[in-house]
């Protein structure tokens, strides 16, 4: 399964029927969540109109997380297979989910001003959060510093792992220290059972965004592929015009 | 294994006594973090006492991992670890053996500093054993994850701000039990369990995977 999408040329056919289709319903999702929620749900009987804001903050740190997982199974399969597919994968997700991370964070806060009174608080989930942010930005930091591909994947890849095993243990200390220091949070824990009119939006807005993801991930990565062929195509052509040494006719593997 | 293990550490010690006393960064800053956050937080003794633990531990935290930019790079571009790997020695010996010594370099001027530093915050006398040994147990976590950070990206354009930002989220599990560990006194046998298992742990992982990024390095 996984070598047979390991050939570009197979990942390319099967990518172009599927960024259409995560396109429109990513779109189609997002468009009819958002209408649903903005306008046709009632009002919160505690929140009034502030609560809203659900219908983007909760699909943005839900999607954050998935991505993270996904950048860190993308980052074992590239690091045991030495997939260069998976890796640029992995690359094309880390900033897609550093920036759905940061909309979260952003949207967390806005929200949390009229209902808590403080843009931030220390609670667990919203550090184990902001961990989740640098962990993104350390691994994009880290493949900006490394020249050369193949040890950029391989470090890249040890890095998003680190950072994967290292998730679980800071939401348990983190959830650890925050209930020493912390008195009675202001966090609800589960909140009152949230009403289906106003769930079934915030579920459709989860998937959507996660089409959103895929589409955005899937569009990077044959973006990436057609950069490489064409690269290839280029030094081909330069090597064939100029007969000098100097240019590299060298061809690319991964093309 | 162990023969591996004991050449780099009495290399490295006998490096850094000829240094010049390069390794005694650390401690300074240590000393210098203290008196500046005296002055930072004003002269009132009673606020500083309910967080001087805190304080002491932070300090720690921040002068370890000073000059890890130094750990493995200079070992790297020279080319010993090349020499050590093509004459069949073991990576993960040479990264406990680097770790140790930065330990005994770094570290201990440190726990030797840490009591007297409590002492000007105003930390009572009765806590000052429970913070050296919160010390003493968490001190290995946080050497070897910085050993880790420093590891992956030796040898790597802007290699110091990239330590800094891979080692901060693995910092702050020992972070936050050893200053729980250090304020909730000895009855609290739990948390210093706890900060010595992620001790154990890193060492573990922490050396396996730094071998690993290290001989990725070497590809």
């Amino acid at each position: 399964m996984l070598s047979f999408f390991a050939n570009p040329i197979r990942f390319q056919s099967l990518a172009k029927w599927l960024v259409p289709i995560f396109g429109i319903t990513a779109f189609g999702l997002i468009v009819s969540a958002w209408i649903l929620g903005l306008f046709v749900v009632p009002i919160d009987y505690q929140q009034g109109e502030t609560f809203r804001i659900i219908y983007v903050h909760v699909p943005a740190v839900t999607v954050a997380s998935l991505a993270y997982a996904f950048l860190a199974s993308a980052s074992f399969v590239s690091f045991v297979w030495r997939h260069s597919l998976a890796d640029s994968a992995a690359k094309a997700a880390a900033p897609i989910g550093a920036a759905l991370t940061f909309l979260g964070l952003a949207t967390g806060a806005l929200w949390g001003k009229p209902m808590w009174g403080a843009y931030w608080v220390w609670d667990a989930r919203l550090t184990s959060t902001l961990v989740m942010f640098f962990l993104f930005v350390g691994y994009m930091a880290i493949r900006g510093a490394i020249r050369d591909e193949t040890t950029r994947a391989r470090i890249a890849a040890i890095t998003a792992m680190i950072g994967a095993l290292n998730l679980p243990i800071i939401k348990f200390s983190v959830d650890w220290w925050s209930s020493l220091h912390q008195p009675a949070s202001l966090l609800r824990a589960g909140g009152p059972g949230i009403d289906s009119s106003m769930l079934y939006p915030v579920l459709m807005a989860i998937v959507g965004y996660g089409c959103l993801f895929g589409w955005l991930v899937l569009l990077k990565m044959l973006t990436e592929l057609d950069q490489r062929r064409s690269l290839t195509l280029m030094r081909r052509a330069a090597g064939r015009i100029g007969s000098s040494a100097s240019v590299q006719t060298t061809e690319d593997p991964n093309a | 294994m162990i023969g591996d293990f004991t050449d780099i550490l009495c290399r490295d010690l006998l490096a850094a006594r000829r240094s010049g006393g390069h390794w005694a960064h650390g401690a300074v800053f240590f000393v210098m973090f203290i008196m500046l956050v005296a002055f930072a937080l004003g002269p009132q003794q009673s606020d500083r006492a309910l967080i001087a633990s805190a304080l002491v531990w932070l300090a720690a935290c921040l002068a370890s991992q000073l000059s890890l930019a130094h750990l493995f790079a200079p070992d790297l571009r020279d080319g010993t670890l090349d020499c050590w790997v093509s004459d069949g020695r073991s990576v993960v010996s040479f990264v406990l053996g680097k770790c140790t010594a930065h330990w005994i370099l770094v570290f201990i001027p440190i726990l030797l500093l840490a009591p007297f530093g409590a002492l000007m915050l105003g930390a009572p006398i009765a806590d000052l054993l429970a913070l050296v040994l919160s010390l003493v147990i968490g001190g290995p976590a946080l050497i070897l994850l910085g050993g880790l950070a420093s590891a992956l990206c030796a040898n790597l354009r802007g290699g110091g701000m990239l330590i800094v930002l891979i080692s901060g989220p693995l910092l702050a599990p020992p972070l936050i039990f050893g200053v729980g560990a250090a304020e909730a006194g000895l009855e609290a046998m739990a948390l210093l369990k706890i900060l010595g298992a992620i001790s154990l742990a890193a060492a573990v992982f922490g050396s396996f995977i730094s071998a690993l990024a290290l001989k990725t390095h070497l590809e």
